[in-house]
């Protein structure tokens, strides 16, 4: 591709008003009555039509590793695939395995040892919370958990539980979300721009997700009174309610049920080997995500339809008009702005600059979608050249997925998690949400401040 | 957003379960129209139906006849301060012959709807073959369609058949209904009709089935050595049920007649009542 011509200062400043604009649009999301990906979408038409009136795109062939030239439009390359690929990929996959029964049987069974005991079951819910957040996506393993702790404290009679055990795990899927690379968005997009293995992000991140967890559940038994049952009578009468579940009952083939099994530990098994394994290291992972998919869609070859109607098309086309949107943004050098100012809170100091870069991270993220941030961040990031294992990249992907914690539009699980309140008839205004949810973000950042700067930097 | 088709996933995860709690029997009222042959042959039929119940070796079996009641406003004050567990009395009692077929009569409308104790429907003890229709139940069978669940109906159920006995779980859901609402669905564009009518049929069956399953393992856990056989379908349940009987040569029956909007006694259970006439019947 030719190289971008020279960008006036004004210029920039025009693209640095979109790039605002579009930041407010997706913060009021809500309110604009608009899907992500409209919002990302008109800024994209925009910054391209701005960019190609104002000459700062670089139009032309692109150059092929090997060496041949292909003529694609400037919005192609644009697009991030590979993060593409992964979303797209696992989604697919994970849809798929999870009409085996797999998910609901697991938090089936644990609901069903818990007892009913309230104090155990929130221990095995936010469990839950965090391995589904980690394997699926944080929306869907808020969507399994809350509709299950519906159900089962309906079932109970426990509905009084009901707000602090949704809030609960609507914090946890962010903490679950930091356990691997592919566990969020931030995450995937972070991690591939500093390099970091699958295996590497997991020794990193496990410590800090099993300490938050404990913490967060310590908080929240305290905070929202929650109990053990007090005597026999009690206990048998909850262990009797809960015997009523049956696993079983969304196993439509126990061959496939064992086949998921099967292909979900392969799947996470060949993930965390990717970077190791020869060929699969040049694919990447999204070809790995892909090719799971179409291997379990197998099981469904006559109705994929059906799993391609399931995926959510409405975060697949955000992502893809995003990145249009952050590549213009650096061919406008509002990015190159932007990390001079991030450069200059780097260079701080070792312990004020990760500090800083963690906090404003999280900060933006909790007025704001964390992709954006992530995706800008990693690529300024990634011009000033970090090297894979610095302390700055950990700082980043705690704080843009840390800061969802703060209020209930921080990230699309909290969201979730208010709406699955909502629906139960409970109030849970923003105001209410911020002071419930406060404490525990706080001393979520908190903890992540002081292992990056007393353990990773 | 795939909340509600998760939440449906684990509301079908919830089984209906049976609770074993077998009633316990001490005082009977056997309601009379006043003493003759006929009536002095009901005591020891009766004591020979609920030989299978649980309760104090001698059971106490109160006889009130016309007398002491006079009108059925009467006798339900008599229920009310004598509190036996069962009131055991027969159609049309002191009603005319004639409207035999067709009525069941205000003594056991007002003990059905005014009365929250269990009424035991005997045949017309007058008739030749009363002995024979009323002696210990081999083969019982319960109504559970009224409310998918009703533990009460099924203990009685299992009360009152013998070891060995075959105890009958019926629930049969109204295909009328059924097809009316897989009509009303077919105008709905949002939903593919074949699938709802498949899901919709396969839920509603499914249910019960579960309720019986449920029940068999309980029975088994306890030790209770009866042959429990689930009718689990679909048709018109006010001719299907005296088919069932026929077809499982059925020794009593057993439903529901107390809900809140006393739609039981004024549909299925009274439809089954005026029917079955020469079955014992125990109203619930």
């Amino acid at each position: 591709m030719h190289h971008a011509p020279a960008v006036a200062a004004s210029t920039t400043w025009i693209f640095v008003a979109v790039l605002v604009g579009m930041i407010v649009a997706l913060a009021l999301e809500e309110r604009l009555h608009a899907k992500k990906s409209m919002i990302t979408g008109v800024f994209a038409v925009l910054s391209l039509g701005l960019g190609a009136a104002l000459g700062v795109l670089p139009f032309g062939d692109v150059t092929l590793p090997n060496g041949h030239h292909v003529g694609l439009p400037v919005y192609i390359p644009a697009v991030d695939w590979e993060v593409i690929a992964i979303i797209l990929g696992a989604s697919l996959f994970i849809d798929v395995i999870s009409r085996s029964g797999i998910f609901s049987w697991m938090a089936i069974t644990l609901t069903r040892v818990s007892g009913g005991d309230p104090l155990r079951l929130l221990g095995f819910y936010a469990a839950l919370t965090v391995l589904f957040s980690a394997v699926l996506n944080n929306v869907t393993a808020m969507i399994i958990v809350g509709s299950l702790t519906v159900v089962s404290l309906g079932k109970l009679e426990r509905k009084d539980l009901l707000l602090g055990f949704l809030l609960t795990e609507g914090l946890l899927t962010n903490i679950g979300g930091l356990l691997t690379l592919i566990s969020s968005v931030p995450n995937i997009i972070l991690g591939n721009k500093a390099g970091i293995p699958f295996v590497d992000f997991f020794i990193v991140a496990a410590p800090y997700a099993l300490v938050a967890t404990l913490v967060t559940l310590a908080m929240a038994v305290v905070l929202f009174d929650i109990k053990p049952l007090e005597n026999n009578e009690a206990r048998f009468a909850a262990a009797a309610r809960v015997a009523s579940f049956d696993p079983d009952d969304g196993i439509e083939s126990r061959a496939f049920f064992r086949l998921s099994w099967g292909l979900l530990a392969a799947f996470i098994l060949t993930i965390a080997t990717t970077t190791v394994l020869p060929g699969v290291r040049e694919l990447g992972m999204g070809f790995v995500a892909m090719a799971f998919a179409v291997v379990a869609m197998l099981r469904y070859k006559h109705e994929v339809d059906r799993n391609y109607a399931a995926l959510d098309w409405d975060l697949l086309f955000f992502f893809i008009f995003l990145f249009v949107v952050i590549n213009v943004m650096e061919h406008a050098q509002v990015l190159h702005l932007l990390g001079g100012a991030i450069g200059a809170l780097v260079a701080s100091g070792d312990v004020t600059g990760a500090a800083g870069l963690l906090w404003s991270s999280a900060l933006a993220s909790s007025v704001t979608d964390n992709v954006p941030l992530a995706a800008v961040m990693g690529t300024i990031l990634s011009d000033q050249g970090l090297p894979t294992d610095s302390h700055l990249w950990w700082a980043t992907i705690f704080g843009t997925n840390l800061g969802g914690n703060f209020t209930p539009i921080g990230s699309a699980s909290t969201v979730v998690a208010v709406s699955v309140i909502h629906r139960q008839g409970l109030d849970m205004s923003f105001l209410r949400f911020v002071r419930a949810a406060l404490p525990f973000a706080l001393v979520h950042v908190l903890l992540a401040t002081a292992y990056v700067l007393l353990v990773l930097r | 957003m795939r909340l509600d088709e998760f939440e449906s996933v684990f509301r079908s995860a919830v089984k209906p379960t049976f609770a074993y709690a077998p009633p316990t029997l001490g005082r009977v009222m056997l309601v009379t129209h006043g003493e003759d042959a006929a009536t002095r042959a009901v005591e020891p039929a009766v004591k020979r139906l609920l030989a299978s119940l649980d309760g104090p070796p001698s059971l106490e079996l109160l006889t009130v006849g016309l007398a002491d009641w006079v009108t059925p406003a009467g006798l339900l004050d008599l229920v009310q301060e004598q509190a036996p567990d069962l009131v055991v009395t027969w159609r049309n009692l002191a009603g005319a012959p004639g409207a035999l077929r067709w009525d069941l009569g205000p003594v056991v409308h007002a003990l059905t709807q005014g009365s929250e104790r269990p009424v035991l429907l005997l045949p017309d003890p007058h008739r030749a073959d009363f002995g024979e229709r009323v002696a210990t139940p081999r083969r019982v069978l319960v109504v559970t369609d009224h409310l998918t669940g009703d533990d009460r109906l099924a203990n009685w159920g299992v009360a009152l058949t013998p070891n060995h006995g075959h105890l009958h779980l019926a629930h049969i859901e109204d295909q009328t209904t059924f097809d009316h609402y897989v009509d009303v669905i077919s105008r709905l564009p949002d939903i593919d009709t074949d699938r709802a009518r498949v899901q919709l049929r396969d839920k509603l069956l499914g249910l019960p089935r579960a309720y019986c399953a449920s029940l068999k393992q309980v029975l088994a856990d306890q030790h209770v050595d009866e042959q429990i056989v689930d009718l689990v379908e679909l048709g018109d349940p006010i001719a299907r049920y005296p088919d069932l009987v026929a077809e499982h040569r059925i020794d009593l029956l057993i439903c529901n007649t107390k809900d809140p909007g006393q739609r039981a006694m004024d549909a299925l259970a009274h439809a089954l009542a005026v029917e079955l006439h020469d079955l014992p019947l125990l109203l619930l």
